[in-house]
C-alpha cells in the first residue's frame, strides 16, 4: 500500500512557536507572516492535500483540482453531510434541531476555502468598522447587536495593502466610489470582462448605478511565478487548473512551506484544545491523524484560523473562551435576482464566475430610503449538471404542486434551449447581517460525525434590519435587469437553510471581556497564548465579502505575535 | 508572451506524464464495471429515457447515463477523478493559439480518498440509506408500464439526479459518451490548458479566443431558440417565484 504524503515542508521540525489550526486564507497568512520573521511553526489541517509538489523548491505546484464539475459537486473538497453532519434551527423554541445536513459547509483540504471560492476581494470600507457608534439607537435595536471594531480602516490599510501582493490581487483603484484610501494601486489590472457584465453595464449607467471591475485574488498577467488566467469559467467552487487563482496553496501557505520555518500536517483534524489546570493556558491540541490515531501536538502559541463555525465548536468541545463564544455569527445576507434573455446568448459559463460589481446597493447610515445593504456582484451561471438538477426540480415542484408527472419532453427542451445557463445573468446582493446574541454555534446534543464528536449545531434567524433591505433593493435588481435586456426577470426565495459561504463573528474582537471573547490583538480574555485569526473574529459583517479582510486581519494578529504593540513591523 | 509560455511550461514540466502529441482519448469509459443485472437494467434505461427522452437526438441511455449510474452503483468506477487536465484541448503555443502539444488525460486518474471520505463513500453505496439498496429495491416494483408518477418520490429524486450526471458531467464518470451530451447542449467541456483567453505578455493585454468570445456577443455555439413551449413554462415558473414576464406587462 502507498502512503501518501501528509507532512510537508520542514519535517525535521519537533519544536513550534506557533501552532495555527488551518490551512486556509487566514491561516496561510499567519504562517507567512511568522516564518517571515524567525518564527517556527506547525500547520494542522483537517483535509487532504490536493497539489503535487506542494512545497518542492524546484518545481511549481501541479494541482490536482480541475473543470470537473461532477467531482466538486461529489464534495471533493467539502466535507460530506452523510459522515460530517451540521443541524440547523431558527430559534431555540425550535427544539434541538429542524434539519441535518449540510449547513454552511466550507472546503476542507490544503488551502482550505481559498481553493475553491473565486477570490472575490474588496476591502471593507472605512465606516464598516463603527458601525455600533454610527447606527445610535438602531445598534441595538430588536435584539441586535452591532458594535464597534477595535481597529479601524487605517490600522487595518498596510495589511490590506500586504494582501494585494502576497495573493496577487487584481483591480482597479479609481473605479469603486465607496472604496477608503489606498497606500498602493492594485498590483494588476482587471483582466477580460464577462459578457454578461458588458450587457448589463448600459442599464446601470442609465439608472445612475457604477459598475467596476470586481477586486480579485486572480492573476491577470504573469505574477508571482504563476501564469495569468484563461478564463476558462470553472472559477467559483473550483479549485484552478494552472494555479492563476492566488489560493493560499500556491501563495502564502507555499512561501510559508518554503521558508524552512514551517511544518504541515494534512488529514490532521483537531478536536481538543488542552488547558493547564489554572485554565488560563493552552498547554496542547488533540487531533485524530491520517491513520485514526489520537495524538497531541504542542506549541508555544495557538491561533485559530478553521472558519467561524469550527473555531467556534472546537471552543466548545474543550470548554475554552467565556460565555460569548459561538454567539453573534453572521453571514452576508444573500438576495440574488435572475434574468433571462430570450434571443442572446450570454455565454456565462465562461470567464471567472464574477468580474464585475456595484456597490451603490451599500446604503447609507440613518437613510431608510437607502439602508445599509452590500455590494452586487454581477454573474454568469453554473455548468450542465447543475442547469439539469435546477430545472429537475422545477419540473419536480411543480408535479408536487399537482401538475403532470415529470415532464422529460420539457427537461430535454430546457437543456437543449438553456434558459438558465446561456441565457442568464445573476445579480447578487451581499448584504448586511445584522448581529445578534442568539444567532450563533454551539454542540447539538446527539448528532456526532463519524469520530464521534459532536456536530455544530447552527442556530440563525434573520433580523428586520437585513430584511428591509431585501425590500428595498430586490425591486431595483429586477429593474436592472429588464432594463438591461432580461425578458424573465425573478428573485429567488432566500435559503431556507443557512448556505452561505460568508460566515464570521463566533469569537467577537473587542475592548473587554464583558462583550467579547477576544481582544484587539486576536487573543482570548483569560487565556495567554490563544489567538482567533480568522472570520470568527469580526463583531460585524460589512456588505463586502469577507475574504480580504479576514487575511489582512489575519497578518495583523500575526504581526502582533512577532512584534507586540507594533505588527506593521512584521510586514514584509 | 515568453513568461506566459514560461510558466505553462513550468506546469506541464512537474506533471507526473505528459502525454505525446495529439493524443488525447475524447474520455471513453476504460472498463464498465456493472452491479445492474441484465433485467434491472432494461428498467433503468427504460426509466432513464423517461426522464431524458430520445427523439431526433439520443435520449439518456445513449448519452451514457445508465452506463454510468451502473458504473457508480459498483463502486469500482471513478468517484473522483484527478487533474489539472483531460487533454480535451492542447497547450497554447507561443501566440497563444492550439499547439499540437496535448497534456494526458489525467481526469481519468483515481484521486485518493482520505480516511473520511472513504467513509463517505461507503454510506452513499451501502447500507439500508445507500444506492444500492435504493436501487434494488425500488426496482423490484417498477414492471413494463410504470411510469415515473408510480415511483417512490426518494427513487425519483436519485434517478432523475443521477440522470442529469450521467448525461452531462465528464465522460470519464461512464456517461456524457463521446461528449455527446454537452454537443447536445452547446456546451464547451472543460477547456484548460487552453482557456478562452490569452495574456500577450509582449503588448500587456488580453486576447479572447477566436470563435469564443468571453466578453461579446458570441452566436457560433447559439442553442436551440425558446419555443413557445418553454417561454410559457419560464413565465409560469418565474410568476410562481413572484418574478415576471416582461414582454407580457
Amino acid at each position: 500500500m502507498t502512503r501518501r504524503q501528509t507532512v510537508f515542508g520542514n519535517t525535521a521540525l519537533d519544536s513550534f512557536d506557533v501552532v495555527i489550526l488551518g490551512s486556509g486564507c487566514a491561516g496561510g497568512a499567519v504562517a507567512d507572516i511568522c516564518t517571515r520573521n524567525g518564527l517556527n511553526v506547525l500547520v494542522l489541517e483537517a483535509g487532504m492535500n490536493r497539489y503535487d509538489f506542494l512545497d518542492d523548491p524546484t518545481r511549481a505546484p501541479v494541482s490536482r483540482h480541475a473543470c470537473d464539475e461532477l467531482k466538486n459537486r461529489r464534495g471533493f473538497i467539502l466535507p460530506d453531510p452523510r459522515v460530517e453532519p451540521r443541524t440547523f434551527r431558527r430559534k431555540a423554541t425550535d427544539g434541538d434541531r429542524t434539519f441535518t445536513g449540510d449547513v454552511n459547509g466550507l472546503p476542507k483540504t490544503v488551502g482550505g476555502g481559498g481553493v475553491h471560492a473565486d477570490l472575490k476581494m474588496p476591502r471593507f470600507e472605512p465606516q464598516d468598522f463603527h458601525l455600533g457608534t454610527d447606527l445610535g439607537d438602531q445598534a441595538t435595536a430588536s435584539g441586535a447587536s452591532f458594535a464597534d471594531w477595535p481597529v479601524d480602516y487605517d490600522a487595518l490599510e498596510p495589511f490590506y495593502a500586504y494582501v494585494d501582493d502576497a495573493m496577487g490581487i487584481q483591480g482597479d483603484a479609481a473605479t469603486n466610489p465607496r472604496d477608503g484610501a489606498r497606500s498602493r494601486d492594485f498590483p494588476m489590472k482587471p483582466g477580460v470582462p464577462m459578457y454578461c457584465a458588458n450587457k448589463v453595464a448600459p442599464a446601470l449607467s442609465s439608472l445612475g448605478y457604477t459598475m467596476f471591475p470586481f477586486p480579485t485574488a486572480v492573476n491577470s498577467q504573469p505574477y508571482d511565478g504563476r501564469p495569468a488566467c484563461v478564463d476558462c469559467g470553472f472559477c467559483s467552487g473550483y479549485g484552478c487548473a494552472n494555479n492563476a487563482k492566488g489560493s493560499p496553496a500556491v501563495t502564502t501557505l507555499r512561501k510559508a512551506l518554503l521558508s524552512g520555518r514551517c511544518q504541515l500536517r494534512s488529514e490532521t483534524r483537531a478536536v481538543r484544545l488542552v488547558k493547564n489546570g489554572a485554565g488560563n493556558a493552552i498547554t496542547g491540541v488533540e487531533c485524530i491523524g491520517a491513520d485514526g490515531k489520537r495524538v497531541t501536538v504542542q506549541g508555544d502559541r495557538y491561533v485559530l484560523a478553521m472558519s467561524a463555525i469550527e473555531d467556534a465548536r472546537l471552543c466548545k468541545l474543550s470548554d475554552v473562551g467565556n460565555d460569548l463564544v459561538g454567539r453573534f455569527l453572521t453571514f452576508h445576507f444573500q438576495t440574488v435576482a435572475a434574468g433571462i434573455w430570450q434571443d442572446d446568448r450570454l455565454h456565462g459559463h465562461r470567464g471567472r464566475t464574477v468580474t464585475h460589481g456595484f456597490s451603490d446597493f451599500r446604503g447609507a447610515v440613518g437613510d431608510p430610503e437607502r439602508p445599509l445593504g452590500g455590494i452586487v456582484e454581477i454573474s454568469g451561471s453554473e455548468g450542465p449538471v447543475q442547469e439539469a438538477s435546477i430545472y429537475a426540480r422545477v419540473l419536480q415542484t411543480l408535479r408536487s404542486l399537482g401538475g403532470a408527472a415529470f415532464d422529460g419532453v420539457m427537461m430535454k427542451k430546457l437543456m437543449r434551449q438553456s434558459p438558465l445557463r446561456d441565457r442568464v445573468t445573476v445579480l447578487a446582493l451581499q448584504a448586511e447581517d445584522a448581529p445578534q446574541a442568539t444567532n450563533r454555534v454551539d454542540l447539538d446534543p446527539s448528532v456526532v460525525d463519524v469520530d464521534g464528536v459532536a456536530a455544530p449545531r447552527i442556530t440563525y434567524d434573520n433580523h428586520p434590519f437585513e430584511l428591509a433591505a431585501r425590500d428595498v433593493y430586490a425591486p431595483k435588481m429586477m429593474e436592472i435587469l429588464e432594463k438591461a435586456g432580461a425578458r424573465w426577470v425573478a428573485v429567488l426565495p432566500p435559503d431556507e437553510i443557512s448556505a452561505s459561504a460568508h460566515i464570521m463573528g463566533t469569537l467577537r474582537m473587542g475592548e473587554d471581556a464583558g462583550r467579547a471573547v477576544v481582544d484587539a490583538t486576536g487573543r482570548f480574555f483569560g487565556i495567554e497564548n490563544l489567538f482567533a485569526a480568522d472570520g470568527s473574529v469580526f463583531p460585524t459583517s460589512s456588505g463586502f465579502n469577507p475574504t480580504m479582510t479576514i487575511v489582512a486581519m489575519a497578518a495583523r494578529i500575526a504581526g502582533g505575535l512577532v512584534s507586540a504593540g507594533n505588527p506593521e513591523r512584521a510586514l514584509p | 508572451m515568453r513568461y506566459r509560455r514560461r510558466s505553462i511550461l513550468q506546469i506541464a514540466a512537474s506533471l507526473p506524464v505528459l502525454g505525446g502529441l495529439g493524443g488525447a482519448a475524447c474520455g471513453t469509459p476504460r472498463a464498465a464495471p456493472r452491479f445492474l443485472d441484465d433485467e434491472q437494467r432494461a428498467k433503468v434505461e427504460r426509466l432513464a429515457d423517461l426522464v431524458f427522452p430520445p427523439d431526433d437526438t439520443p435520449g439518456a441511455t445513449a448519452l451514457g447515463a445508465v452506463d454510468y449510474i451502473d458504473r457508480l452503483l459498483s463502486g469500482e468506477g471513478l468517484f473522483f477523478g484527478s487533474g489539472p487536465f483531460s487533454g480535451r484541448t492542447p497547450f497554447p503555443d507561443e501566440r497563444g493559439l492550439p499547439s499540437g502539444e496535448v497534456p494526458r488525460d489525467a481526469f481519468a486518474d483515481a484521486e485518493p480518498l482520505d480516511r473520511v471520505q472513504f467513509e463517505a463513500m461507503r454510506a452513499l453505496l451501502h447500507g439500508d440509506d445507500g444506492l444500492r439498496a435504493l436501487f434494488t429495491d425500488n426496482l423490484k416494483r417498477v414492471g413494463p408500464h410504470t411510469q415515473l408518477e408510480d415511483l417512490d418520490t426518494a427513487f425519483l429524486d436519485t434517478l432523475v439526479q443521477l440522470v442529469c450526471e450521467g448525461c452531462f458531467a465528464a465522460p470519464e464518470y461512464g456517461g456524457n459518451h463521446d461528449m455527446k451530451g454537452w454537443r447536445l447542449v452547446h456546451f464547451e467541456g472543460d477547456q484548460m490548458p487552453l482557456g478562452f483567453t490569452t495574456f500577450d505578455e509582449a503588448r500587456g493585454v488580453y486576447r479572447e479566443r477566436e470563435g469564443a468570445s468571453t466578453s461579446a456577443k458570441d452566436d457560433a455555439l447559439d442553442p436551440d431558440p425558446i419555443d413557445e413551449d418553454v417561454a410559457k413554462f419560464l413565465s409560469t415558473a418565474i410568476a410562481f417565484l413572484g418574478g415576471r414576464d416582461t414582454k407580457a406587462s
